[in-house]
């Protein structure tokens, strides 16, 4: 048995001549909360459905739980639990229908389980399905991923449309039923004060290739930001991992990955004032990751 | 609101339903076209490859019409654009009037394309006939485009909306038929259809349905999610409608139906003879309670017939080569006196192949043990009218004791006594008559027959009978007698003529035109068949009229001339041969359906016999 | 697995075979009460009418109806093959398509029974026009399967209805019997036929078994293949 849950190598794919995905390398170890971040139409639900089988890539490989996911997308797609954005379900089923029914796609169901949720997450059998409010109707969909307890559990986007208390509640919810039981969750989504104080993993994706990836933790002691004002003769693009870097008169920002003292070294040789450090939060460093590596680094004045 | 970029959005949103419309009613006519070209007659459709567009282009233009609404008015999409400050109305017309003309445009295409290149090849002219095909394809179209473009409106749901519309175009065009409820004649007196009601119709209710679509785009009413009640409630009214239409062209009820076999040819009518039916000079018909039986008929009825074929096989008229001919032609008029069953006939000998009449009898006949004995025979002979006035008229009627017959010139009465003899009473000439004018507003002479041994409602019924129906004479009357009113009735191609006699004088019955049942469109669709109605009588106050294909029995007593019911079928293989009225209303008739080869390899016509329920 | 996608199936596309049902069957009714055609006529006409409604009724939505609601995604994701989804549809809509021929067969033989045309004519009948249903039926699948607008759907139903056709007009004018063979429409050859010749129906028979494996084969693996919904 390996220790990662997902492991996607160099993973391409392009609808037509248009390329979303281009040489994504992610791995999300086993029993984490991964946050799959990314701006809209960056290819997360692209690569999600690349991990359900629900498409082909054009190359790489991507594996779930040790199993091809293309090759063994049935095998993949019993073992772990799905969550759409938006889901859409039949209408004319009643909860305690559309429970029985998808029951039926898996080996080991778990009725007394669902009943369970049923009633935990305050659903009544006998609803019709197009009578749910938009939270139950997540309420729903989140009981449908996990009725067969799979070892890793996809959220695509599962709050949307969702007003901030129903996110919380339903946020709350997923943890306390998934972290007690060592399942792997899979978390995309574009909101990161959602994911913040629930992820332990992160990872950014962007223009088809993952941006930054790593423990949150880690991220943010190791994401640094420093304001000084540079040397005339400084060569800022030579300064190791430059995320972002905004100027403000003679003062310039930089957002820097992966410091440590061999850096903050560099930055005092290239300063002409004492600098000032600080820490990022987790939106600053998607916004530096995202937007700050599109604009071109600027050349300070003078 | 700019109307140009609006336009231009609702001309691009259509674009690909639109070729894919053309597409599919292009295809055959140009399949036609390459065939035609490849057999070296020349690119062009013709007739042939129209059929397709013909029936695929009401249905196209109901799914361009639920395609143009389904684009901007589902979900999110009608509230994208009604969050915009664009007036409803003028969207919807914009919409609606695009997709028509769209739609209509398409559909003529086909008919274009089949038109140019039969003009430039000059081939299958057809000119008049493609303009009136497209006109009413075209109307027919705008019906299913608008009723459809409303029903996406409410529905929202392209392919049930489509369906929903069609069936409810469906429906508009059977409306005419329909509509009047309450009764089932009603309509041959305030409705008869014509393509001024269709034009009407079609234009009228396309309006309609734009009309209800801007109200109903404005105000947003919707079907929301799934349509079962809808459906089911639409099933119903469909279901209700059909069965109410079904009355209007429903044929009578058959009560009982049988299958019969003859060597003896098509000609086959019915015999009543005494209280018995016989069918074909061979089978003895039974009814009760609606059910048929038929049985072999007794002996001297199979043989009558060539008792009277072979009577001028008799020595002193066969030595002159004589022809009989005999009235009633085929078999007798039987009549029962005092438990003993006779038969009289009027006998006519002429030249063979030749209109010279030699001799004329009226006999009569005995029934006795399964034979027929000669009773009495009177010499008519002088009746004849002189090889140079060539007069000569041949019929006769059995009424109570008396029998009437024309002879020759002459118009004779005879009485018959209780032991089946014929006296003859007394001998008036006949009145030439006129041609009949046919100018309904004219009273119309009509000459009456001069004998005072029956009652004067015999003697014009007689008259009239013998004017318009000669050859049905025997046992049918096209008079109606009730409540000393003389009526007659005639049936024309377009319609039932009711006539009254106003007065009359020695010489002359003096009738009028009253009123008139017209056919209606149903009625008349099938004019251009072999369905006339050449043989119609009066029995029991009710006008029964046949022809090859059709029975229709009318009411004639009532104020308006009504119709109970008819009997009708559409096929070739179908020919009444004829019907008979029983004792309790219900009627009998035979149908000769075709041949069948027997084994032996002789052929037999087949015929079906049906009991009809009593219209009423 | 395979009976509750059968299951799910059969409930969403139950009104279709009630609404079909009481339909074609109100019309046989209908039709046999009014009598202005001979039963046999009727019955053909009625069987006509039915080989080319009913089909369209059940293509209709049945995979673009899916994916026009999305809920094709929610099927998608379950770890079932996808010709299973495929067949569980296909499979509903054919039972039901037979059970709405076998009310007409039924009702016709109780409507005409000893009337003008023997019951076996009508049965038999029904029954060739019901076959012919089902390979339009797959063919409507085969084309409308990756619609994923009704109207979309609408248009292929039509384009395979004038596409066969143009095939049956070409066999028929350049005489190539083969081709006609294989086109739905040469069932006309054999209505109001009560025992059709032995040779000729099994060449029928045949023809029309590879008419419908291709149909089923190209739907199946168009829908299987189905990405842009997605």
């Amino acid at each position: 048995m390996t220790d990662t849950a997902i492991e996607i190598k160099n993973l391409h794919f392009s609808y037509g001549r248009r390329k979303v995905l281009t040489g994504v390398n992610l791995n999300v170890p086993k029993g984490s909360i991964f946050g799959f971040l990314g701006r809209n139409g960056a290819g997360k639900t692209t690569l999600i459905k690349t991990l359900l089988g629900l498409q082909k890539s054009s190359a790489g490989t991507a594996t779930i739980l040790g199993m091809d996911c293309f090759a063994h997308a049935l095998e993949v797609r019993k073992r772990i639990g799905y969550m759409a954005e938006d889901q859409q379900m039949y209408g004319w089923m009643t909860v305690g229908q559309i429970i029985r029914w998808v029951g039926a796609f898996y080996p080991n169901w778990d009725n007394a389980f669902t009943d369970r949720l049923v009633d935990m997450l305050r659903l009544s059998k006998q609803t019709k399905v197009r009578a749910l409010s938009k939270g139950q109707n997540s309420s729903l969909a989140l009981l449908l991923a996990l009725g067969h307890h799979p070892e890793l559990v996809i959220l695509d986007d599962p709050t949307l449309g969702l007003d901030p208390i129903a996110r919380k509640d339903f946020l709350r919810r997923v943890i306390d039923l998934l972290q007690s039981n060592g399942v792997t969750v899979f978390f995309s989504s574009h909101l990161l004060y959602e994911i913040e104080p629930v992820a332990d993993h992160i990872a950014i994706l962007d223009d088809g290739v993952i941006r930054k990836c790593g423990k949150t933790e880690m991220l943010r002691e190791t994401v640094r930001k420093f304001i000084f004002t540079p040397k005339p003769e400084a060569d800022l693009a030579s300064l190791p991992g430059l995320l972002d870097l905004t100027v403000a008169g003679d003062n310039i920002a930089v957002t820097l990955e992966q410091c440590d003292a061999q850096t903050r070294h560099k930055i005092r040789e290239l300063s002409q004032t004492a600098m000032e450090e600080s820490a990022l939060n987790l939106d600053e460093i998607f916004e530096a990751c995202v937007i700050g590596n599109k604009t071109p680094a600027p050349q300070p004045a003078g | 609101m700019k109307l140009g970029p609006v336009i231009h959005q609702q001309i691009v949103q259509l674009k690909w339903h639109v070729l894919a419309c053309l597409g599919l009613v292009m295809a055959m006519p140009l399949e036609e076209a390459v065939m035609n070209a490849w057999q070296g007659e020349g690119f062009y459709a013709g007739r042939l490859s129209l059929f397709i567009p013909i029936i695929a282009a009401p249905l196209l233009a109901g799914l361009i019409a639920c395609a143009n609404v389904q684009a901007d008015l589902d979900d999110k999409r009608y509230l994208f654009w009604r969050s915009r400050p664009a007036g409803v109305k003028t969207f919807m017309s914009i919409k609606f009037l695009i997709g028509m003309v769209t739609a209509l445009i398409i559909i003529a295409c086909p008919f274009v394309f089949a038109f140019v290149t039969c003009q430039i090849v000059q081939t299958e002219k057809n000119e008049r006939e493609f303009f009136v095909v497209i006109a009413v394809f075209q109307l027919i179209s705008l019906l299913t485009y608008s009723v459809c473009f409303f029903c996406n409106v409410l529905i929202r749901k392209t392919a049930r909306a489509w369906l929903v519309g069609m069936a409810a175009a469906c429906l508009m065009m059977v409306l005419p038929f329909i509509l009047p409820f309450h009764f089932k004649d009603i309509v041959g007196d305030v409705l008869v259809v014509t393509s001024a009601v269709y034009l009407s119709i079609t234009i009228g209710s396309s309006a309609l349905a734009f009309a209800l679509s801007l109200v109903a785009a404005d105000r947003n009413w919707h079907l929301h999610t799934n349509l079962k009640g809808l459906l089911w409630a639409g099933a119903a009214i469909v279901f209700l409608l059909a069965m109410l239409f079904s009355r209007q062209v429903a044929n009578i009820k058959v009560l009982d139906e049988i299958k019969l076999e003859s060597g003896w040819g098509w000609d086959a009518p019915f015999y009543r003879i005494d209280d018995r039916l016989y069918f074909h000079g061979r089978q003895e018909i039974q009814t009760s309670d609606g059910r048929i039986k038929v049985f072999e008929a007794a002996d001297w009825f199979k043989t009558e017939r060539s008792w009277t074929v072979n009577d001028h096989n008799r020595p002193d008229h066969s030595e002159q080569k004589l022809e009989l001919r005999t009235y009633p032609a085929l078999h007798a008029i039987y009549r029962r006196i005092n438990g003993q069953l006779y038969a009289f006939a009027l006998h006519i000998y002429s030249k063979r192949g030749m209109i010279e009449y030699k001799h004329a009898y009226l006999r009569s006949f005995k029934v006795l043990n399964d034979e027929l004995f000669p009773v009495s025979t009177l010499d008519v002979s002088e009746c004849l009218a002189s090889e140079e006035d060539s007069f000569n008229r041949f019929a006769i009627r059995l009424i109570d004791d008396k029998i009437i017959a024309f002879v020759g010139n002459q118009c004779l009465s005879a009485a018959v006594n209780e032991s089946g003899e014929i006296e003859l009473l007394d001998r008036e000439p006949l009145t030439r008559y006129h041609i009949l004018q046919k100018d309904r507003n004219r009273i119309i002479q009509i000459p009456l027959i001069k004998t005072d041994t029956i009652d004067f409602q015999e003697r014009i019924r007689f008259a009239l009978d013998y004017t318009y129906k000669p050859s049905w004479i025997v046992g049918d009357s096209i008079v109606d007698i009730h409540n000393n009113t003389i009526r007659y009735y005639l049936v024309s191609d377009q319609d039932v003529a009711r006539y009254e006699v106003l007065r009359w004088d020695d010489d002359y019955i003096y009738c009028r035109f009253q009123s008139a049942r017209p056919f209606t469109f149903l009625e008349q669709l099938d004019r251009g068949r072999s369905l006339r109605l050449e043989r119609y009588f009066i029995r029991n106050g009710k006008l029964y009229a046949h022809g090859m294909q059709k029975l229709m029995v009318f009411d004639v007593r009532s104020e308006r001339i009504r119709k109970l019911g008819h009997w009708e079928r559409l096929t070739d293989n179908f020919g009444i041969t004829d019907m008979e009225v029983l004792e309790d209303g219900n009627l009998v008739m035979a149908v000769s359906t075709g041949w069948h080869q027997h084994t032996d390899g002789v052929h037999y016509a087949t015929f079906t016999m049906y009991v009809l329920k009593n219209p009423e | 697995m395979f009976r509750q996608l059968l299951w799910k199936e059969w409930r969403e596309n139950l009104w279709k075979l009630v609404f079909c049902g009481t339909v074609r069957v109100a019309f046989a009714a209908l039709l046999f009460r009014i009598r202005l055609f001979p039963d046999a006529a009727n019955g053909v006409i009625i069987s006509f009418v039915q080989m080319l409604v009913v089909p369209v009724v059940y293509a209709l939505d049945i995979f673009s109806g899916e994916m026009s609601n999305r809920t094709i995604h929610l099927l998608f994701k379950f770890p079932v093959p996808r010709w299973k989804i495929f067949f569980s549809k296909y499979l509903v809509c054919v039972l039901g398509m037979s059970l709405v021929f076998a009310a007409t067969g039924l009702s016709m033989a109780i409507f005409g029974h000893e009337r003008e045309a023997p019951t076996g004519l009508l049965v038999n009948n029904t029954l060739l026009f019901g076959v012919v249903a089902v390979i339009l039926f797959t063919w409507f699948c085969a084309f409308a399967v990756q619609s994923r607008s009704e109207a979309g759907s609408l248009v292929a139903v039509f384009g395979v209805m004038i596409g066969w056709g143009i095939i049956f007009f070409w066999s028929l004018v350049c005489e190539v019997p083969w081709a006609n063979h294989f086109t739905p429409y040469s069932i006309f050859f054999w209505a109001f036929r009560e025992v059709p010749e032995w040779f000729r129906l099994s060449s029928l028979i045949t023809s029309h078994i590879i008419a419908l494996t291709a149909a089923i084969a190209v739907a199946c693996y168009r829908f299987v293949k189905v990405r842009r919904v997605l």
